[in-house]
């Protein structure tokens, strides 16, 4: 019954997509030049074309990993001061007032003052990422440190279970799905500010290729690169980091 | 006191209520205990009797007064069972042993509270009672000097309760612990106890503190339970209601 349910689900997403590309194909059709809005064989032709002479491999290749640099960052120092702002009211109470100044304060501004005091430089791209994709993490973590059962910590206490025992085995348990809460929502925000990162300030890039054929016009290239990227990081949001999530909420299931 | 595994006096305890205002609870509840002793410690619901279990543990410092217990293993059951979900019973019982110490006969420990060959069930598969036996399980994996135990028989079923009872009170005798527990139930405590005391009043005060008599003489327990019922009729409606 609940395989027919599945299967149902996937016809259904299948038939979707299919929707969704014929509504292009024939939008494609209507536009007035080409140029404006190419056909889906079209944007798919250049799309290969650009992954047989190397260039979106290399391209998307730079871009995941400051994907991955800004993302490690920013859930490790997320992590760090999310536990201690859930766990200590006045450590809370002092960054509570950065927290809200940086929640609140936009991107664009962050990348810009980043480059302009770091220079337009592979650090500078990083940190101004890692800057604006903290302050969600630490809000996630510091929600899970905040939930984290006190009764536990009493059993810790009388049994003098180790520090390090303590984190392994009681702290992280109970805020992992926290954490891949927020590596999942980090993931699907970082790449998006990564592009615009590179749109701004650097050589090489998804974002620095967009804003090349911005210039020139060239919708297929956006759209091919656009869509390309976008594919990519959802596989790898839904290959690793779901089956993580769901591992780690496995104990909660009835 | 010298020799003393537990030495407990709280000259004042208070809570404070949603209001904001500090509600007294306890006042000049002193007791110790000698190793090897066992401590049972009655009162009617909500008089304090965990209250005093976590100021013992450490757990509460916010009160006046002072507890002195030298630098003794400890195994607790608390009132519920709060074994973590995520590890297996065997994984429980093992996370509360040093990494230095030698490691726990897990499955010995489960026989003794008649859960044999539960090492490899989850948390989430099992009654409450037989969390409760866990729990047990889990404060016996120490080899505590002191075992302070919170309630540790409710929710199971009388013969069994009886049963766990005898256990933890010839593994404490064979061990020489010290056991501090707190429970409604008289018959089942007198026939275990070598010391009882009695909380009650509000704040409540340590209204009886009185040797059990040998266990080899049924008569006078008996005498004994209906004085306790006859001073405090409180003891007679909780056995009626557990």
């Amino acid at each position: 019954m609940l395989g027919k349910q599945a299967s149902g689900h996937q016809l259904a997403r299948l038939i979707s997509l299919a929707g969704f590309i014929f509504l292009w194909w024939a939008a494609a059709r209507l536009a007035a030049t080409p140029q404006l809005l190419p056909a889906p064989q079209v944007v798919a032709r250049f799309a290969w074309a650009q992954v047989l002479s190397g260039a979106m491999p290399l391209n998307l290749g730079i871009t995941m990993l400051r994907v991955a640099a800004a993302f490690l960052l920013s859930m490790a120092i997320g992590l760090v001061a999310g536990y201690i702002a859930g766990r200590s009211p006045r450590a809370d109470a002092l960054m509570d007032p950065w927290l809200v100044i940086a929640l609140n304060l936009p991107v664009l501004v962050v990348i810009i003052l980043v480059y302009i005091w770091v220079g337009l430089n592979e650090l500078a791209a990083v940190l101004a990422v890692a800057i604006a994709k903290t302050p969600t993490v630490m809000v996630t973590v510091r929600e899970g440190a905040r939930a984290l059962d006190p009764g536990l910590d009493d059993l810790a206490q009388v049994f003098r279970i180790g520090r390090l025992k303590r984190l392994r085995r009681i702290v992280v348990p109970q805020l992992s799905p926290y954490l891949a809460a927020a590596a999942r929502g980090g993931l699907s925000i970082t790449w998006k500010i990564v592009l615009i990162v590179e749109l701004l300030g650097r050589p090489n890039g998804v974002g620095f290729v967009l804003n090349l054929y911005f210039q020139d016009f060239n919708v297929a290239g956006i759209l091919a690169y656009g869509y390309v990227f976008a594919v990519v990081m959802l596989l790898i949001e839904t290959v690793l980091l779901q089956r993580w999530e769901r591992r780690v909420n496995d104990w909660r299931r009835p | 006191m010298t020799g003393a595994v537990l030495d407990v006096r709280i000259d004042a305890k208070s809570v404070r209520e949603p209001g904001g205002e500090l509600r007294p609870i306890l006042q000049d509840v002193c007791f110790s205990a000698e190793p090897g002793e066992f401590l049972a410690l009655f009162g009617p619901s909500g008089t304090g009797k965990t209250t005093t279990l976590r100021v013992v543990l450490g757990l509460d410092t916010d009160f006046q007064g002072m507890v002195r217990r030298p630098d003794v293993r400890v195994g607790v059951v608390f009132q519920e069972p709060r074994l973590l979900p995520w590890l297996t019973v065997a994984d429980n019982l093992r996370l509360v042993t040093n990494d230095g110490a030698p490691a726990p006969d897990i499955s010995g420990l489960l026989q003794q509270v008649e859960l044999p060959g539960g090492e490899r069930r989850r948390p989430r598969e099992l009654s409450l009672g037989m969390a409760r036996r866990v729990a047990l399980a889990r404060a016996l994996a120490v080899d505590p000097q002191l075992l302070v135990l919170d309630e540790p028989f409710a929710s199971l079923d009388p013969a069994l309760a009886a049963r766990l009872a005898g256990t933890v009170s010839r593994w404490a005798r064979q061990r020489g612990a010290t056991v501090l527990l707190a429970t409604h139930d008289v018959d089942q405590t007198l026939d275990i106890a070598g010391r009882v005391l009695v909380l009650d009043g509000r704040p409540a005060t340590l209204a009886a503190s009185f040797d059990v008599p040998r266990h080899t003489d049924p008569g006078s327990v008996a005498e004994l339970r209906a004085r306790l019922v006859e001073r405090f009729p409180f003891l007679a409606r909780a056995e009626a209601t557990s």
